[in-house]
């Protein structure tokens, strides 16, 4: 193994962009519950800088053969970590690596598989030794399929399934682009189980009758996508967004999920439990507790809400004094007892308002 | 306070009360004292916070007090009660409201 000197290679994130319409939202903290499309953004926009990692790189080659895909698998620790397919002259490059020690795993149907030791170095580029695999002498299976998100019928990318035989042993690859994955050179007539546990998406154990020598199965898997709840933070009274701010949603077992606000104020909570009630808390020293009860989210299906919080130190005037007059009085929407929604801005610009607050006793 | 409400429509006002009642409360007492005016429920207290009208002895009620906002959301004049039972004197809004 040798090592050459790149520029410095950066971690690149791709973001998408955040685009809500609150439509419906504000009335009440009830939220809104929607089914995915395939139109809706998969991430929020993030305005906090994107971490710098050094990382390096691998290459390689491994012999021609005409006809035969190669299929090479980075491991660390048994996990893999990348996956690519070599070219049609053989070669392959994985970028963006972390600096540390991987196994390269090269295999290809009916050719025994061949794997090195290799240290990634940042600003590095490993070159492997040229291998060459040697065919199998008797034929086996193969699985190979697709895995795309149920509702928008998306390919998911680089999500990991495993292959557990009867023996115990385990195997492990990763999607690609298009949502394909490859499991080359599986025992032969076994009871097999395909497990798919990939962020944000319901755990699939699919069993996999027994495969006969030499031939290849298509396992087409759609995932269903955990429940997610989004919503928008912002200060009661000036309207504004608040970033950085914790919250935290205590499932049914107790579970603690967290979220912080990004800039914009937005949070979301991704791969929640399904068909469970959840808290909402948001305990920040300046302004007001509050808890809020979420109904269960079906599985597939975001929930959005708006959350306002009361600021503490709102005014210098002492608690209950009312407002100083001059100010500009909150708006509000609030229900009569029949529930129609009355708000301030109702009247803006036609009539004076007497606001009275009591506690009951009119 | 119903018994002002048409004076306060006839000086170009509308009259809108709001406690920490839940909306079931708000429509008995609503039936109650036959307010034709709207009583609203704020149970979780927002608004009462954001006008600063939480009683400071018990935070799940509104202290009793009257704001005038006029027609651009101004609030013109506001009177707090001190006292628990009491209750301003109705006209006293009128006096204040005519005198804007």
């Amino acid at each position: 193994m040798r090592n050459e000197p790149i520029g410095k290679v950066f971690a690149l994130m791709l973001l998408g962009v955040m685009l809500i319409v609150w439509s419906g939202c504000g009335d009440s903290d009830e939220p809104l519950v929607k089914a995915e499309t395939p139109s809706e953004p998969e991430e929020l926009t993030s305005d906090t800088p994107i971490p710098v990692t050094l990382t390096g790189s691998l290459k390689g080659e491994v012999e021609k053969i005409v006809g035969v895909q190669f299929n090479i698998r980075l491991l660390q620790d048994g996990t893999v970590v990348s996956s690519v397919e070599a070219d049609a002259d053989g070669n392959y490059r994985i970028d963006n690596i972390a600096p540390g020690v991987y196994t390269v795993q090269m295999t290809a149907r009916g050719y025994e598989a061949v794997e090195q030791t290799v240290q990634i170095h940042a600003d590095d580029v490993a070159l492997l030794d040229r291998v060459a695999l040697k065919a199998l002498e008797i034929p086996v299976p193969h699985i190979q399929g697709r895995l795309l998100n149920q509702a928008t019928k998306q390919p998911l990318d680089r999500a990991r399934l495993q292959l557990l035989d009867e023996t115990g042993n385990v195997r492990e690859v990763l999607t690609n682009e298009t949502g394909a994955f490859e499991f080359e050179n599986v025992p032969a007539e076994q009871q097999l189980t395909l497990i798919i546990d990939t962020d944000g998406f319901e755990r699939q154990e699919l069993p996999i009758p027994p495969i006969p020598a030499g031939e290849i199965a298509t396992v087409d898997v759609e995932l269903v996508r955990l429940p997610r709840f989004r919503g928008l933070l912002s200060d009661h009274i000036t309207k504004q967004p608040l970033a950085g701010f914790l919250l935290q949603l205590i499932d049914e077992a107790g579970n603690v999920h967290e979220a912080t606000t990004r800039g914009t104020g937005l949070f979301a909570f991704e791969g929640l439990p399904a068909g469970q009630r959840f808290t909402l808390l948001i305990n920040h020293e300046k302004y007001e507790k509050q808890e809020l009860l979420i109904d269960p989210i079906p599985a597939g299906e975001v929930a959005i809400t708006e959350v306002e919080l009361v600021p503490l130190d709102r005014d210098q005037l002492p608690v209950g004094e009312g407002l100083e007059v001059g100010t500009k009085a909150p708006d509000f929407r609030l229900p009569d007892g029949d529930g129609k929604i009355h708000a301030l801005a109702d009247y803006a610009g036609q009539n004076k308002v007497v606001l009275v607050f009591d506690r009951g006793n009119w | 306070m119903q018994k002002i409400y048409g004076a306060i429509q006839a000086e170009g006002a509308e009259l809108i009360a709001i406690s920490s009642d839940t909306q079931a409360q708000v429509k008995r007492t609503t039936e109650r004292i036959k307010a034709d005016f709207p009583v609203l429920s704020d149970a979780e207290r927002k608004t009462i916070s954001a006008y600063n009208a939480t009683d400071a002895f018990n935070r799940n009620i509104a202290r009793p007090q009257y704001h005038i906002i006029d027609e651009n959301g101004i609030v013109q004049w506001k009177f707090v009660d001190v006292r628990l039972a009491g209750r301003l004197d109705p006209a006293k809004i009128l006096e204040a409201l005519k005198a804007l």
